[in-house]
Protein backbone atom coordinates (compact mmCIF):
# COMPACT_ATOMS: atom_id res chain seq x y z
CA UNK A 1 0.00 0.00 0.00
CA UNK A 2 1.50 3.34 -1.09
CA UNK A 3 2.00 5.93 1.63
CA UNK A 4 -1.89 6.84 3.27
CA UNK A 5 -1.02 11.16 3.32
CA UNK A 6 -2.40 11.40 0.19
CA UNK A 7 -5.99 11.85 -0.38
CA UNK A 8 -7.85 9.25 -3.15
CA UNK A 9 -7.52 11.55 -5.83
CA UNK A 10 -4.49 13.17 -5.66
CA UNK A 11 -3.54 9.18 -5.70
CA UNK A 12 -5.48 8.28 -9.20
CA UNK A 13 -4.60 11.77 -10.74
CA UNK A 14 -0.88 11.06 -9.61
CA UNK A 15 -0.74 7.42 -11.13
CA UNK A 16 -2.26 9.15 -14.35
CA UNK A 17 -5.49 6.54 -13.31
CA UNK A 18 -7.86 8.89 -15.55
CA UNK A 19 -5.95 8.25 -18.76
CA UNK A 20 -5.19 4.82 -17.84
CA UNK A 21 -9.05 4.37 -17.39
CA UNK A 22 -10.13 6.20 -20.45
CA UNK A 23 -7.11 4.91 -22.98
CA UNK A 24 -8.00 1.66 -22.12
CA UNK A 25 -11.84 1.65 -22.50
CA UNK A 26 -11.47 3.40 -25.61
CA UNK A 27 -8.73 1.08 -27.28
CA UNK A 28 -11.23 -2.36 -26.09
CA UNK A 29 -13.83 -0.45 -27.62
CA UNK A 30 -11.92 0.58 -30.62
CA UNK A 31 -10.34 -3.32 -31.27
CA UNK A 32 -13.97 -4.94 -30.75
CA UNK A 33 -15.96 -2.25 -32.79
CA UNK A 34 -13.35 -3.16 -35.82
CA UNK A 35 -13.54 -6.85 -34.87
CA UNK A 36 -18.05 -6.11 -35.13
CA UNK A 37 -17.36 -4.28 -38.84
CA UNK A 38 -15.43 -7.21 -39.77
CA UNK A 39 -17.87 -9.51 -39.16
CA UNK A 40 -20.29 -7.54 -40.75
CA UNK A 41 -18.46 -7.54 -43.99
CA UNK A 42 -17.87 -10.87 -43.78
CA UNK A 43 -20.11 -12.50 -45.65
CA UNK A 44 -19.07 -9.98 -48.71
CA UNK A 45 -15.03 -11.13 -48.12
CA UNK A 46 -16.69 -14.77 -48.32
CA UNK A 47 -18.43 -14.68 -51.42
CA UNK A 48 -15.75 -12.50 -52.97
CA UNK A 49 -13.06 -15.23 -52.11
CA UNK A 50 -15.94 -18.10 -53.82
CA UNK A 51 -14.57 -21.38 -53.91
CA UNK A 52 -10.85 -21.23 -51.99
CA UNK A 53 -12.29 -21.99 -48.91
CA UNK A 54 -13.65 -25.28 -48.22
CA UNK A 55 -17.60 -24.48 -47.28
CA UNK A 56 -17.66 -28.08 -45.29
CA UNK A 57 -14.81 -28.99 -43.41
CA UNK A 58 -13.04 -31.75 -44.10
CA UNK A 59 -13.20 -35.00 -42.54
CA UNK A 60 -9.74 -35.81 -40.35
CA UNK A 61 -10.31 -39.19 -39.91
CA UNK A 62 -10.91 -39.67 -43.68
CA UNK A 63 -13.36 -42.56 -43.43
CA UNK A 64 -16.82 -41.55 -44.35
CA UNK A 65 -16.09 -39.45 -47.83
CA UNK A 66 -17.64 -41.32 -50.89
CA UNK A 67 -14.14 -41.56 -52.16
CA UNK A 68 -13.06 -42.93 -49.09
CA UNK A 69 -15.98 -45.35 -48.64
CA UNK A 70 -15.36 -46.55 -52.10
CA UNK A 71 -11.83 -47.22 -51.69
CA UNK A 72 -12.42 -49.26 -48.39
CA UNK A 73 -15.39 -51.03 -50.49
CA UNK A 74 -12.55 -51.90 -53.13
CA UNK A 75 -9.98 -52.95 -50.86
CA UNK A 76 -12.53 -55.28 -49.06
CA UNK A 77 -13.98 -56.78 -52.02
CA UNK A 78 -10.18 -57.56 -52.99
CA UNK A 79 -9.45 -59.19 -49.52
CA UNK A 80 -12.66 -61.16 -49.93
CA UNK A 81 -11.86 -62.68 -53.85
CA UNK A 82 -8.73 -63.51 -53.33
CA UNK A 83 -9.12 -65.32 -49.98
CA UNK A 84 -11.86 -67.04 -52.50
CA UNK A 85 -9.41 -67.12 -55.03
CA UNK A 86 -7.32 -69.67 -52.31
CA UNK A 87 -9.80 -71.94 -51.32
CA UNK B 1 7.19 -41.34 25.35
CA UNK B 2 9.99 -38.88 24.45
CA UNK B 3 9.82 -40.48 20.79
CA UNK B 4 5.83 -40.04 21.09
CA UNK B 5 6.54 -36.34 21.89
CA UNK B 6 8.94 -35.38 19.63
CA UNK B 7 6.76 -36.71 16.48
CA UNK B 8 3.92 -35.02 17.80
CA UNK B 9 5.82 -31.36 17.96
CA UNK B 10 7.28 -32.36 15.09
CA UNK B 11 3.40 -32.53 13.18
CA UNK B 12 1.15 -30.27 11.97
CA UNK B 13 -0.88 -29.95 14.71
CA UNK B 14 1.38 -28.02 17.26
CA UNK B 15 2.49 -25.98 14.06
CA UNK B 16 -1.63 -25.00 13.60
CA UNK B 17 -2.56 -21.81 14.20
CA UNK B 18 -6.47 -19.95 13.51
CA UNK B 19 -5.24 -19.03 10.10
CA UNK B 20 -4.30 -22.61 9.34
CA UNK B 21 -7.45 -23.90 10.67
CA UNK B 22 -9.69 -20.93 8.59
CA UNK B 23 -7.79 -21.82 5.60
CA UNK B 24 -8.15 -24.75 5.41
CA UNK B 25 -12.11 -24.26 6.45
CA UNK B 26 -12.28 -22.00 3.45
CA UNK B 27 -10.63 -24.83 1.40
CA UNK B 28 -13.62 -26.93 2.58
CA UNK B 29 -16.35 -24.49 1.94
CA UNK B 30 -14.94 -24.87 -1.65
CA UNK B 31 -15.41 -28.09 -1.79
CA UNK B 32 -18.73 -28.17 -0.59
CA UNK B 33 -20.25 -25.65 -2.26
CA UNK B 34 -18.58 -27.29 -5.62
CA UNK B 35 -19.86 -31.11 -4.64
CA UNK B 36 -23.26 -29.96 -3.08
CA UNK B 37 -24.65 -26.71 -5.07
CA UNK B 38 -22.53 -27.36 -8.10
CA UNK B 39 -20.70 -23.95 -8.40
CA UNK B 40 -17.62 -24.20 -10.80
CA UNK B 41 -16.90 -27.97 -9.84
CA UNK B 42 -13.66 -28.23 -12.21
CA UNK B 43 -12.42 -25.27 -10.43
CA UNK B 44 -13.45 -25.44 -7.28
CA UNK B 45 -12.50 -28.57 -5.88
CA UNK B 46 -8.62 -28.16 -7.44
CA UNK B 47 -8.73 -24.75 -5.69
CA UNK B 48 -10.07 -25.97 -2.58
CA UNK B 49 -8.24 -29.28 -2.06
CA UNK B 50 -4.49 -26.49 -2.94
CA UNK B 51 -5.97 -24.24 -0.29
CA UNK B 52 -6.16 -27.14 2.19
CA UNK B 53 -2.72 -28.43 0.99
CA UNK B 54 -1.04 -25.48 1.42
CA UNK B 55 -2.01 -24.50 4.62
CA UNK B 56 -1.19 -27.66 6.60
CA UNK B 57 1.24 -26.50 8.45
CA UNK B 58 4.88 -27.66 8.75
CA UNK B 59 7.24 -27.58 11.68
CA UNK B 60 10.42 -25.24 9.89
CA UNK B 61 8.48 -24.78 6.41
CA UNK B 62 9.06 -28.40 5.79
CA UNK B 63 9.91 -27.51 1.92
CA UNK B 64 7.37 -28.92 0.58
CA UNK B 65 5.30 -25.86 -0.64
CA UNK B 66 4.75 -23.38 -3.68
CA UNK B 67 7.56 -21.10 -2.37
CA UNK B 68 10.18 -23.62 -1.25
CA UNK B 69 12.53 -23.93 -4.09
CA UNK B 70 12.96 -27.72 -5.62
CA UNK B 71 10.01 -28.83 -4.26
CA UNK B 72 7.49 -30.28 -6.81
CA UNK B 73 4.68 -27.80 -5.81
CA UNK B 74 7.22 -25.32 -6.72
CA UNK B 75 7.72 -26.55 -10.13
CA UNK B 76 3.68 -26.60 -10.92
CA UNK B 77 3.40 -23.40 -9.41
CA UNK B 78 6.38 -22.05 -12.04
CA UNK B 79 3.53 -22.14 -14.82
CA UNK B 80 1.16 -20.04 -12.45
CA UNK B 81 4.20 -17.67 -11.57
CA UNK B 82 5.27 -17.05 -14.96
CA UNK B 83 2.08 -16.89 -16.72
CA UNK B 84 2.21 -20.55 -18.82
CA UNK B 85 -0.94 -21.37 -18.08
CA UNK B 86 -3.30 -19.31 -18.88
CA UNK B 87 -2.66 -19.24 -22.27
CA UNK B 88 -2.46 -22.33 -22.76
CA UNK B 89 -6.32 -22.24 -20.80
CA UNK B 90 -6.86 -20.06 -23.67
CA UNK B 91 -5.92 -22.22 -26.90
CA UNK B 92 -8.68 -24.24 -25.18
CA UNK B 93 -11.44 -22.64 -24.95
CA UNK B 94 -10.84 -21.34 -28.35
CA UNK B 95 -10.93 -24.94 -29.69
CA UNK B 96 -14.41 -25.51 -27.65
CA UNK B 97 -16.10 -21.79 -28.75
CA UNK B 98 -17.84 -21.64 -31.10
CA UNK B 99 -18.22 -17.94 -32.47
CA UNK B 100 -21.58 -18.59 -34.40
CA UNK B 101 -23.75 -16.02 -32.44
CA UNK B 102 -21.24 -13.74 -32.79
CA UNK B 103 -20.80 -13.84 -36.27
CA UNK B 104 -24.46 -14.26 -36.99
CA UNK B 105 -25.27 -10.81 -34.94
CA UNK B 106 -22.20 -8.38 -34.82
CA UNK B 107 -23.44 -5.56 -33.03
CA UNK B 108 -23.69 -7.62 -29.92
CA UNK B 109 -20.11 -7.52 -29.47
CA UNK B 110 -19.80 -4.09 -28.35
CA UNK B 111 -21.71 -5.45 -25.44
CA UNK B 112 -18.31 -7.35 -24.85
CA UNK B 113 -16.58 -4.26 -24.47
CA UNK B 114 -18.87 -2.36 -22.68
CA UNK B 115 -18.53 -4.52 -20.01
CA UNK B 116 -15.23 -4.15 -19.52
CA UNK B 117 -16.19 -0.34 -17.81
CA UNK B 118 -15.70 -2.63 -14.88
CA UNK B 119 -12.17 -3.15 -15.36
CA UNK B 120 -11.38 0.89 -15.96
CA UNK B 121 -13.35 2.20 -13.07
CA UNK B 122 -12.37 -0.54 -10.53
CA UNK B 123 -8.97 0.43 -11.35
CA UNK B 124 -9.52 4.04 -10.48
CA UNK B 125 -10.73 2.90 -7.26
CA UNK B 126 -8.12 0.22 -6.55
CA UNK B 127 -5.51 3.43 -6.72
CA UNK B 128 -7.92 5.77 -4.72
CA UNK B 129 -7.80 3.13 -1.79
CA UNK B 130 -4.11 3.24 -1.91
CA UNK B 131 -2.87 0.71 -4.14
CA UNK B 132 0.16 0.89 -6.33
CA UNK B 133 -0.69 1.37 -10.28
CA UNK B 134 0.41 -2.10 -10.79
CA UNK B 135 -1.44 -3.60 -8.24
CA UNK B 136 -4.44 -1.52 -9.20
CA UNK B 137 -4.29 -3.09 -12.50
CA UNK B 138 -4.08 -6.43 -11.51
CA UNK B 139 -6.98 -5.90 -8.92
CA UNK B 140 -9.20 -4.42 -11.26
CA UNK B 141 -8.88 -7.33 -13.69
CA UNK B 142 -10.76 -9.49 -11.44
CA UNK B 143 -13.97 -7.49 -12.93
CA UNK B 144 -13.42 -9.05 -16.36
CA UNK B 145 -14.74 -12.22 -14.70
CA UNK B 146 -11.99 -14.40 -16.37
CA UNK B 147 -9.91 -16.37 -14.16
CA UNK B 148 -6.84 -17.45 -16.47
CA UNK B 149 -6.82 -13.48 -17.56
CA UNK B 150 -6.52 -12.38 -14.18
CA UNK B 151 -3.97 -14.96 -13.47
CA UNK B 152 -2.02 -13.89 -16.10
CA UNK B 153 -1.91 -9.81 -15.63
CA UNK B 154 -1.74 -10.52 -12.23
CA UNK B 155 1.34 -13.14 -12.48
CA UNK B 156 3.11 -9.95 -14.43
CA UNK B 157 2.11 -7.16 -12.18
CA UNK B 158 2.07 -8.07 -9.24
CA UNK B 159 2.79 -11.66 -8.44
CA UNK B 160 2.72 -11.25 -4.57
CA UNK B 161 -1.03 -10.70 -4.64
CA UNK B 162 -1.67 -13.60 -7.45
CA UNK B 163 -3.24 -15.75 -5.04
CA UNK B 164 -5.72 -13.38 -3.65
CA UNK B 165 -6.62 -11.94 -6.66
CA UNK B 166 -7.19 -15.82 -8.76
CA UNK B 167 -9.42 -16.68 -5.55
CA UNK B 168 -11.18 -13.55 -5.91
CA UNK B 169 -11.80 -14.25 -9.96
CA UNK B 170 -12.74 -17.68 -9.17
CA UNK B 171 -15.18 -17.29 -6.71
CA UNK B 172 -16.97 -14.61 -8.36
CA UNK B 173 -17.17 -16.76 -11.85
CA UNK B 174 -19.06 -19.53 -9.33
CA UNK B 175 -21.15 -16.72 -7.61
CA UNK B 176 -22.70 -15.45 -11.07
CA UNK B 177 -26.06 -16.67 -10.87
CA UNK B 178 -26.38 -14.90 -7.42
CA UNK B 179 -24.43 -11.68 -7.86
CA UNK B 180 -25.83 -10.83 -11.38
CA UNK B 181 -29.60 -11.18 -11.34
CA UNK B 182 -30.13 -8.63 -9.03
CA UNK B 183 -28.15 -5.66 -10.41
CA UNK B 184 -29.98 -7.13 -13.87
CA UNK B 185 -33.58 -7.30 -12.35
CA UNK B 186 -32.83 -3.53 -10.76
CA UNK B 187 -31.56 -1.63 -14.26
CA UNK B 188 -33.96 -3.15 -17.13
CA UNK B 189 -37.82 -3.04 -16.99
CA UNK B 190 -40.37 -6.36 -17.27
CA UNK B 191 -41.11 -5.06 -20.43
CA UNK B 192 -37.33 -4.81 -21.82
CA UNK B 193 -36.65 -8.35 -19.93
CA UNK B 194 -39.73 -9.49 -22.18
CA UNK B 195 -38.14 -8.28 -25.38
CA UNK B 196 -37.81 -11.75 -27.66
CA UNK B 197 -35.11 -10.75 -30.23
CA UNK B 198 -34.76 -11.44 -33.88
CA UNK B 199 -33.68 -15.32 -34.97
CA UNK B 200 -29.65 -15.18 -35.72
CA UNK B 201 -28.90 -15.60 -39.39
CA UNK B 202 -26.88 -19.15 -40.22
CA UNK B 203 -23.84 -18.47 -40.34
CA UNK B 204 -20.91 -20.41 -43.13
CA UNK B 205 -18.65 -22.34 -42.60
CA UNK B 206 -16.00 -20.20 -44.40
CA UNK B 207 -17.12 -17.46 -42.07
CA UNK B 208 -16.19 -19.51 -39.15
CA UNK B 209 -12.63 -20.14 -40.85
CA UNK B 210 -11.60 -16.82 -41.94
CA UNK B 211 -13.22 -14.72 -38.38
CA UNK B 212 -10.29 -16.09 -36.06
CA UNK B 213 -7.30 -15.03 -38.69
CA UNK B 214 -9.46 -11.86 -39.13
CA UNK B 215 -10.28 -10.85 -35.75
CA UNK B 216 -6.38 -11.70 -34.10
CA UNK B 217 -4.52 -9.83 -36.73
CA UNK B 218 -7.24 -7.03 -35.77
CA UNK B 219 -6.75 -7.20 -32.01
CA UNK B 220 -3.47 -7.67 -31.94
CA UNK B 221 -2.99 -5.01 -34.12
CA UNK B 222 -4.47 -2.55 -31.71
CA UNK B 223 -3.13 -3.94 -28.84
CA UNK B 224 -0.35 -5.88 -29.47
CA UNK B 225 0.19 -6.80 -25.92
CA UNK B 226 -2.64 -8.87 -25.93
CA UNK B 227 -1.61 -11.11 -28.21
CA UNK B 228 -0.46 -14.07 -26.05
CA UNK B 229 -4.07 -14.79 -24.84
CA UNK B 230 -6.15 -13.65 -27.83
CA UNK B 231 -3.55 -15.22 -30.29
CA UNK B 232 -3.82 -18.56 -28.45
CA UNK B 233 -7.97 -18.35 -28.25
CA UNK B 234 -8.16 -17.65 -31.81
CA UNK B 235 -5.88 -20.15 -32.89
CA UNK B 236 -7.57 -22.69 -30.83
CA UNK B 237 -10.71 -22.08 -32.85
CA UNK B 238 -8.93 -22.28 -35.73
CA UNK B 239 -8.12 -25.68 -35.28
CA UNK B 240 -11.36 -25.64 -34.26
CA UNK B 241 -12.76 -24.62 -37.99
CA UNK B 242 -10.45 -25.20 -40.47
CA UNK B 243 -11.63 -28.92 -40.35
CA UNK B 244 -8.60 -30.08 -40.97
CA UNK B 245 -7.08 -30.07 -37.49
CA UNK B 246 -9.91 -31.89 -35.34
CA UNK B 247 -7.36 -34.24 -33.28
CA UNK B 248 -5.61 -31.12 -32.39
CA UNK B 249 -8.55 -28.92 -31.53
CA UNK B 250 -10.08 -32.30 -29.79
CA UNK B 251 -6.96 -32.64 -27.60
CA UNK B 252 -6.65 -28.87 -26.77
CA UNK B 253 -10.32 -28.98 -25.65
CA UNK B 254 -10.21 -32.00 -23.50
CA UNK B 255 -7.19 -33.50 -22.79
CA UNK B 256 -4.93 -30.37 -22.40
CA UNK B 257 -7.36 -27.75 -21.00
CA UNK B 258 -8.42 -30.49 -18.16
CA UNK B 259 -4.84 -31.59 -17.04
CA UNK B 260 -3.80 -27.33 -17.51
CA UNK B 261 -6.81 -26.85 -15.17
CA UNK B 262 -5.77 -28.95 -12.90
CA UNK B 263 -2.41 -27.91 -12.37
CA UNK B 264 -3.26 -24.80 -12.49
CA UNK B 265 -6.23 -24.87 -9.92
CA UNK B 266 -4.54 -26.77 -7.82
CA UNK B 267 -1.40 -24.77 -7.74
CA UNK B 268 -3.26 -21.37 -7.18
CA UNK B 269 -5.20 -23.02 -4.13
CA UNK B 270 -1.73 -24.30 -2.73
CA UNK B 271 -0.16 -20.54 -3.00
CA UNK B 272 -2.79 -19.29 -0.69
CA UNK B 273 -1.01 -19.05 2.62
CA UNK B 274 -2.93 -17.44 5.70
CA UNK B 275 -0.08 -15.53 6.81
CA UNK B 276 -0.64 -13.28 3.24
CA UNK B 277 -3.98 -14.24 2.52
CA UNK B 278 -5.51 -12.89 6.07
CA UNK B 279 -4.83 -9.90 5.81
CA UNK B 280 -6.57 -5.94 5.41
CA UNK B 281 -5.10 -6.33 1.68
CA UNK B 282 -6.73 -9.53 1.10
CA UNK B 283 -9.98 -7.77 2.19
CA UNK B 284 -9.94 -4.63 -0.40
CA UNK B 285 -9.23 -7.16 -3.00
CA UNK B 286 -12.44 -9.50 -2.34
CA UNK B 287 -14.53 -5.82 -1.97
CA UNK B 288 -12.99 -4.28 -5.03
CA UNK B 289 -13.31 -7.48 -7.08
CA UNK B 290 -17.07 -7.80 -6.29
CA UNK B 291 -17.38 -3.99 -6.97
CA UNK B 292 -15.82 -4.45 -10.36
CA UNK B 293 -18.14 -7.20 -10.68
CA UNK B 294 -20.90 -5.47 -10.53
CA UNK B 295 -20.14 -2.35 -12.15
CA UNK B 296 -19.16 -5.20 -15.63
CA UNK B 297 -22.55 -6.27 -14.79
CA UNK B 298 -23.81 -2.74 -15.17
CA UNK B 299 -21.87 -1.52 -17.41
CA UNK B 300 -23.32 -4.11 -20.04
CA UNK B 301 -27.12 -4.06 -19.32
CA UNK B 302 -27.29 -0.39 -19.81
CA UNK B 303 -24.79 -0.21 -23.21
CA UNK B 304 -27.76 -2.65 -24.69
CA UNK B 305 -30.49 -0.39 -23.30
CA UNK B 306 -28.36 2.57 -25.06
CA UNK B 307 -28.16 0.96 -28.13
CA UNK B 308 -31.75 -0.03 -28.06
CA UNK B 309 -32.44 3.84 -28.46
CA UNK B 310 -31.13 3.41 -32.44
CA UNK B 311 -31.67 0.21 -33.56
CA UNK B 312 -34.70 -1.58 -34.82
CA UNK B 313 -34.00 -4.39 -33.94
CA UNK B 314 -34.15 -4.39 -29.81
CA UNK B 315 -31.81 -6.21 -27.50
CA UNK B 316 -33.01 -7.85 -24.69
CA UNK B 317 -30.96 -5.85 -22.41
CA UNK B 318 -30.55 -9.23 -19.85
CA UNK B 319 -27.57 -10.17 -22.24
CA UNK B 320 -26.02 -7.48 -22.11
CA UNK B 321 -24.69 -8.88 -18.38
CA UNK B 322 -23.04 -11.81 -20.18
CA UNK B 323 -20.82 -9.37 -21.67
CA UNK B 324 -18.72 -10.05 -18.43
CA UNK B 325 -16.91 -13.15 -19.67
CA UNK B 326 -17.21 -16.07 -17.39
CA UNK B 327 -18.19 -18.27 -20.19
CA UNK B 328 -21.12 -19.90 -20.31
CA UNK B 329 -22.37 -18.82 -16.66
CA UNK B 330 -23.13 -15.43 -17.44
CA UNK B 331 -24.56 -16.49 -21.04
CA UNK B 332 -27.45 -19.13 -19.04
CA UNK B 333 -27.76 -16.66 -16.31
CA UNK B 334 -29.68 -14.13 -19.31
CA UNK B 335 -31.67 -17.30 -20.12
CA UNK B 336 -33.07 -17.77 -16.92
CA UNK B 337 -33.75 -14.27 -16.33
CA UNK B 338 -35.11 -13.91 -19.35
CA UNK B 339 -36.71 -17.21 -19.00
CA UNK B 340 -38.53 -16.35 -15.61
CA UNK B 341 -40.58 -13.63 -17.52
CA UNK B 342 -41.24 -15.77 -20.62
CA UNK B 343 -41.02 -18.96 -20.80
CA UNK B 344 -41.12 -19.16 -24.04
CA UNK B 345 -38.45 -16.79 -24.64
CA UNK B 346 -34.97 -18.37 -25.78
CA UNK B 347 -31.56 -15.50 -25.29
CA UNK B 348 -28.95 -18.21 -24.54
CA UNK B 349 -27.45 -18.23 -28.00
CA UNK B 350 -27.72 -14.63 -28.56
CA UNK B 351 -26.47 -14.06 -24.61
CA UNK B 352 -23.51 -16.21 -25.82
CA UNK B 353 -22.61 -13.43 -28.50
CA UNK B 354 -21.34 -10.77 -25.76
CA UNK B 355 -20.39 -13.53 -23.47
CA UNK B 356 -17.27 -14.85 -26.30
CA UNK B 357 -16.98 -11.04 -26.48
CA UNK B 358 -16.12 -10.41 -23.24
CA UNK B 359 -13.69 -12.64 -23.57
CA UNK B 360 -12.05 -11.19 -25.78
CA UNK B 361 -12.62 -7.76 -24.25
CA UNK B 362 -11.44 -8.81 -20.97
CA UNK B 363 -7.75 -10.60 -22.89
CA UNK B 364 -7.87 -7.04 -24.63
CA UNK B 365 -7.83 -5.03 -21.37
CA UNK B 366 -5.75 -7.00 -19.79
CA UNK B 367 -2.85 -6.58 -22.72
CA UNK B 368 -3.31 -2.87 -22.38
CA UNK B 369 -2.81 -2.59 -18.60
CA UNK B 370 0.11 -5.11 -18.51
CA UNK B 371 1.88 -2.45 -21.52
CA UNK B 372 0.67 0.73 -19.55
CA UNK B 373 1.56 -0.59 -15.68
CA UNK B 374 4.02 -2.93 -15.96
CA UNK B 375 6.46 -1.68 -13.24
CA UNK B 376 4.53 0.74 -12.33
Amino acid sequence: MSNPLYTGWQRILEGQGLEVAFTGMFIVFLALAAISFCIAMLPRVVAALGGMLPEHPHNPTGTDSPQDDEAVAAAIGFALNEKNNHR
Amino acid sequence: MTILYEFLSASGLAAATWGHAVMILIGMVMIILAIVRRYEPLLLVPIGFGIMLGNIPMMGGGGHGVYDEGSVLYYIYFGVREGVFPPLIFLGIGAMTDFSAMLSNPRLVLLGAAAQIGIFLTLLGAMAIGFTPAESGAIAIIGGADGPTAIFLSSKLAPHLLAMIAIASYSYMALVPIIQPPIMRLFTTRQERLIRMAPPRAVSQREKIIFPIVAFIIAAMIAPDSIVLVGMLFFGNLLKECGVTERLANTARTSMIDIVTILLGFSVGASTQASAFLTLESLFIFTLGVVSFCIATTGGVLFAKFLNLFVKDKINPLIGAAGVSAVPMAARVAQVEAHREDPRNFLLFHAMAPNVAGVLGSAIAAGILWSVLVGG
